[in-house]
């Protein structure tokens, strides 16, 4: 280096650096800054809840029914006398309760069978899509409720039955970049190193594979926040007391004829909002990593 | 005289395409001895490449015999070639698209010594950085993602990884034709020191004629799948004997700016490769062939008054009619 050299100007720090990098994605993706906003509250919402809550969500009160909101009670009571606003604060918790794991069911499951059919092709590629085509054909909330009624409402099942209706669209998205990889040079180039076929497909394809799949993760986790409030507004889903969304809004139908609106509109606008969180992420999230794919999830 | 470290015997690959048959490589024998750079030379689809895979068993033949080191490979399976990978090794035309995006040059060359050698991780390490040096990429370059090298210094990387098992085969396919012509220099330079330092046999395939010249011993012209021409370099540079060949040559310009320049420029169509014609293939952009060329397919044999290593397969050899008349 010459003398002359001027000194470095000072490099900001980390946190300095990080949130300049995360100020210029959201200028580049209002959407994408929006989506995260709305999600980190409910998320601050759903860990803090025991603390932020002024009531227990499940405390039934029979001398406080149906009181409209007020102080003390923002959100007004539900027909048990419980209090609106603490069990819409608690609805958060099962919103990520079950997203977060039908998502990772969905992943578990999906991207090994996309690996798998991707690399193997033919004929065992060809059943696997074919089952995953018959699986569309029927709409997802008809399948659902047929699984979960027959299996049980439990939260557990409910997870596990959305995970897996969930699988094909990671397996369709993550066997599309493999058939696409396989023939490519850098995998070729793997083969002629000596690699064998797991170190092929778990260290070089599967990196490389997972951006169109990762993308789309907050969308179904916003597909599943919706689908499973929808099984538990039908009934079929969690179960009341349970202080969720779908199940509350179910409880708050009844009483919209009598002027109670509080009741189902509260938890109701709850849902919209993440729903519409996790989907402005998921777009943002999509044009960021997979800007090819931007149109082509459904 | 040792064994060839690679023998091919009348090696064929065809591929089914709708409407018929795409032969990429035509009944091609050839062997390289240790130490030793063949030179493939041909326009673009003519099989080089096809050839260049078929060696290292990453595609299968469909006729003839691949016998590398001693070894008859041509039916191994995958994993049992994986065994004598480490012996042969390939560099890739684009290197962009060669290596992984997502592992580092570091991790990237380490994965070699990893899957053949017994050294422990310190030792890959030191051997990996040992390797950069070598190729002439810097320590803090192997930090570094394909994506942050240029184009050189990735084929810098994909030599380092050729180079690691210490190879008796080499297959470079067109190493240098995608970077940049300051770049092309370098490589060159680097791979025709690796020739001499590690011994290894090189199957050079290049449209490039000034980069042969540089590093074959041997070369070997194909068109549409066939050998035409083979001969030791000099040679082929002075006096070539294919039509072919001698067009080619005469593309390539000359380092003596007074050198006689004599363009053979070719006329006529290249038949497709998919049901190929009876008789010479060239015989159509031939300027000396006869309506005989266009029946029998010429024997690949010694060039009359040329040393018995110089061999082609034209059938005006016979009557002297194979020089093109300038």
């Amino acid at each position: 280096m010459s003398d002359l050299a001027l000194a470095p100007p000072a490099a900001p720090s980390l946190p300095v650096r990080i949130a300049a990098r995360l100020a210029g994605i959201a200028r580049r993706s209002p959407t994408l800054a929006i989506g995260a906003a709305i999600i980190l509250a409910f998320a601050i919402m759903a860990v803090f809840a025991p603390w932020i809550s002024p009531q227990d969500p499940v405390a039934a009160n029979a001398a406080r029914v149906l009181q409209p909101p007020q102080a003390g009670a923002w959100f007004g009571t539900d027909g048990n006398g419980m209090d609106v606003l603490s069990r819409v604060i608690h609805g958060s918790l099962y919103a990520f309760g079950i997203a977060i794991p039908v998502v990772i069911v969905g992943l578990l499951v999906g991207v090994p069978v996309g690996l798998w059919t991707g690399w193997r092709g033919g004929w065992a590629d060809e059943i696997v899509m074919r089952g995953f085509d018959a699986l569309r054909v029927f709409p997802s909330i008809i399948l659902a409720l047929a699984v979960v009624a027959a299996a049980g409402p439990s939260l557990l099942n409910v997870v596990l039955v959305l995970g897996l209706l969930d699988s094909p669209v990671y397996a369709r998205l993550v066997r599309a970049e493999v058939l696409a990889l396989r023939g490519g040079t850098f995998v070729e180039s793997a083969v002629a190193a000596g690699n064998p076929t797991h170190r092929i497909l778990f260290r070089h394809i599967l990196p490389n594979a997972l951006r169109g799949a990762m993308a789309q993760t907050a969308v179904r986790a916003a597909w599943a926040v919706r689908i499973s409030a929808t099984l538990a507004f039908l009934g079929v889903g969690i179960q009341p007391p349970t202080p969720e969304w779908g199940a509350m809004i179910r409880q708050g139908a009844e009483y919209m004829v009598t002027g109670e609106w509080w009741v189902a509109v509260f938890p109701g606008t709850a849902l919209i909002l993440m729903v519409l969180g996790l989907n402005m992420l998921g777009d943002g999230l999509s044009d960021l990593l997979d800007p090819r794919r931007k149109a082509a999830a459904r | 005289m040792t064994p060839p470290v690679l023998e091919v015997r009348n090696l064929s690959k065809r591929f089914p395409v709708p409407g018929g048959v795409l032969t990429a490589v035509n009944d091609v024998s050839f062997s390289l001895a240790a130490g030793e750079t063949l030179g493939l030379v041909g326009e673009s689809g003519s099989g080089k490449s096809t050839l260049g895979r078929c060696v290292l068993r990453l595609i299968a033949p469909s006729a003839g015999r691949v016998v590398f080191d001693g070894h008859d490979i041509t039916d191994w399976s995958e994993a049992r070639c994986r065994k004598l990978r480490a012996g042969m090794q390939m560099v890739f035309q684009d290197p962009w698209s060669a290596l992984n995006p997502r592992m580092t040059a570091r991790s990237l060359i380490e994965e070699l010594l990893a899957l053949h050698t017994p050294l422990s991780s310190a030792e890959r390490r030191a051997e990996a950085e040992r390797l950069g040096l070598r190729v002439r990429l810097p320590s803090a370059m192997l930090d570094r993602y394909p994506g942050e090298l240029s184009g050189g210094q990735q084929q810098r990387v994909c030599i380092a990884r050729a180079i690691a098992t210490r190879p008796k085969l080499i297959v470079l396919d067109e190493p240098t034709s995608s970077l940049d012509l300051s770049v092309r220099a370098g490589i060159l330079d680097l791979l025709a020191e690796l020739k001499e330092e590690t011994g290894a046999a090189m199957l050079f395939i290049t449209h490039d004629l000034g980069t042969l010249r540089l590093m074959a011993d041997r070369v070997m012209v194909m068109y549409l799948g066939r050998v035409v021409e083979e001969a030791p370099a000099a040679e082929i540079f002075d006096r070539p004997a294919h039509p072919y060949t001698q067009a080619l040559m005469s593309a390539h310009l000359p380092a003596d700016p007074s050198a006689h320049l004599a363009r053979h420029v070719l006329t006529g169509e290249i038949p497709s490769p998919i049901n190929l014609p009876p008789g010479c293939f060239f015989s159509s952009r031939c300027p000396v062939a006869l309506p005989r060329c266009r029946e029998t397919a010429p024997p690949l044999e010694a060039v009359p008054g040329a040393e018995a290593t110089h061999r082609a397969a034209c059938l005006r050899m016979a009557d002297g009619g194979n020089r093109i008349p300038t």
